[in-house]
This record gives structure tokens, sequence and C-alpha cells, in this order.
């Protein structure tokens, strides 16, 4: 109950205690007048707020996972939509089985196990730089990041050489269920692991500069949980689509 | 810990392997079951889940399970 309290309890401090005029303490008021007594409690308020928010900021810290809350919201989001996706290819695949046969049979499994290879490597780089970022070796660092981002775009190239070869036989989005299925959630994964180059390049650039260093790198963990969660959803689509 | 992510994407690559060497409908259970492991181990290892409290770790793992048992039954039927 404390730790989700602990916001809205400092924000609410930090709009009374520098702009009220009660907050100036003792320059304004006596503490004998209404003003002056009120203006002494606002002050011992503050001050026991202020030391019960430090502790719930210790437990929400404690709670909190790696990247912080708000990637992990989209994370989850992001597994939940693509799961719905997943499963509806699923339910089709048992409406209309010989198209969905016939679907996979065109599909170039080969490139798909690289762009799996490809992908795994590219957390594995991200992971190790992460690491490398945490122990203050940021040259080192910038390496993996950029070794990650090369990853991603060779995946890209990859997926787009797939796309190309099935729009050469004819093939494109809406011909039948499973190719519009297959376009729509290779191609809405693929929108996602373009936005996470981006923003391990942004991160890169960022290390490069300096400005992410040792002790302030939770932007840099973020993007490397987005590029993860790509990885992991491509751990669900590459069976459900390829193999099965 | 960069020695510990080498070792799990060694194991990422070699289930990856693994599960296209036996794609294919007869061996759907093994095919979502490698998933499922390289799944628990991207998010154990590469997202750093270890480090963070149990509540995080059961919440994927439990989402994960729920979709691929999802799969499981309907590749069945």
């Amino acid at each position: 109950m404390r730790d989700l309290c602990f916001d809205p309890l400092e924000a609410k401090l930090t709009v009374i205690h520098p702009e009220h005029p009660l907050s100036k303490g003792h320059s304004g008021h006596s503490p004998l007048t209404p003003f002056g007594t009120l203006a002494l409690i606002s002050k011992n308020m503050t001050s026991q707020l202020n030391s019960e928010s430090l502790t719930a900021h210790e437990e929400y810290n404690r709670f909190e996972p790696p990247g912080g809350f708000l990637v992990w919201i989209v994370v989850f989001l992001e597994l939940i939509t693509f799961s719905a996706g997943i499963l509806v290819f699923m339910v089709q695949g048992q409406s209309d089985p010989e198209a969905f046969r016939t679907g996979r049979a065109l599909l170039n499994q080969p490139i798909a196990l690289a762009n799996t290879m490809i992908l795994l490597t590219g957390g594995w780089c991200m992971a190790n730089g992460i690491s490398s970022l945490r122990r203050g070796h940021q040259i080192q660092s910038s390496r993996w990041i950029a070794a990650a981002i090369a990853t991603g775009l060779a995946f890209l190239v990859l997926k787009a050489v797939e796309y190309a070869e099935k729009i050469s036989h004819g093939i494109g989005f809406g011909d039948d269920t499973f190719f519009t299925l297959y376009f729509l959630l290779t191609g809405f994964h693929f929108a996602h692991v373009l936005a996470a180059a981006i923003l391990l390049t942004a991160m890169w650039v960022g290390v490069h500069r300096g400005r992410y260093h040792r002790d302030h790198h939770l932007d840099v963990e973020s993007s490397g949980i987005f590029w993860h969660m790509c990885d992991l959803i491509w751990l669900l689509l590459f069976p459900v689509i390829y193999l099965l | 810990m960069m020695k510990t992510n080498t070792w799990v994407w060694i194991a990422l690559l070699l289930l990856s392997a693994f599960s296209f060497s036996i794609g294919g409908r007869t061996a759907i259970g093994l095919v979502l079951v490698a998933a499922g492991l390289k799944s628990a181990l991207v998010g154990r290892q590469f997202m750093e889940l270890r480090a963070a409290h149990l509540v995080w770790t059961l919440a994927l793992f439990a989402l994960l399970t729920f979709v691929l048992g999802l799969v499981y039954l309907l590749g069945q039927a």
C-alpha cells in the first residue's frame, strides 16, 4: 500500500512545499498566529512524509523490474496482442487446413531459421552491451550495441527478401487467409524490429557520446527490454507460422 | 555475467536448430516446449527477470504457458 502511494505524495509535496506561502516556514508568520501554526504543521508533515516516502521509494525500487515499469507494461500488452493474433492464426488453420498446409509449404523455412538465429544473436549482443555499460566499459558497450543494431538490420533485410520472394510469385496480402495473417503478423513484428533498431541506434549514439554511462543507463535498459521483446514475439511466431 | 549470456545464447541457437529439425505436426509438443524453453531463457537471462521480483517472472511465464498451451490444444484438434 505504502509503495503505491509514495509518488502522488511526493508530487503533492513538491507542489505545496516550494510554492505555497505557508511553506516559507517562520519567515512570514509568527508560530503563535493561525498562519504560523499552520506553517509549522505543514513543515512537520513535510519532513515526516518525506522520510516515509524515502522508505517507500526503496520498496518501489526493489519491486521495479529492469528497465522500469513502463516498458514492461508495453511488453505485456504487445505479448497479449501478438498472442491474440497467433490464436486467430491457429483457429483459422482449423477451419481451412488445406490452405494453411499449402501456404506453409510456400514459405522459406531456412530464411526463417536464419532470422531466428540472427535475432537471438542480437539479444545476446544487447545483453552484453548493457552488462558492459554497468561495469563502466562504454566503448565495449557501444560495440555490442552496434552489433545488436547490425543483427536487427540483417533481420529486416532477410525479411524483405522473403517478402519480395512472395510478391514475385504473385502472393500478396489478402490472397487467402493464411497469407493475410502471415503478412499481418510478420509485418507487425517487422515494424517492431524496425522501431527497436531505431531505438538502439539512439542508445548507441548516447553511449558513444557519453550521455549514458555506469550510473545513468535506464534508457538503454528499457530499449534493451524492448529489443528482447521482439525476440520473444518471434520465438512464438516462428514455430506457429513456419514449423507446425 | 557475459559468460552466462554466451552459454544461454548457445543453448538458444541449439534449441532453435533442434525445433527446426523436428518441425511438423507430429512433433508439435516438442516444438512448443522448445519455444517455451527459449522464451524462458530470454526472459530470465537477457531480460534480467532473475534480478527482479518473482512476480514479474511468474506473470511472464503464466502468459507464455497460457498461449503455448492454447496453441498446443488447437494444433492437436
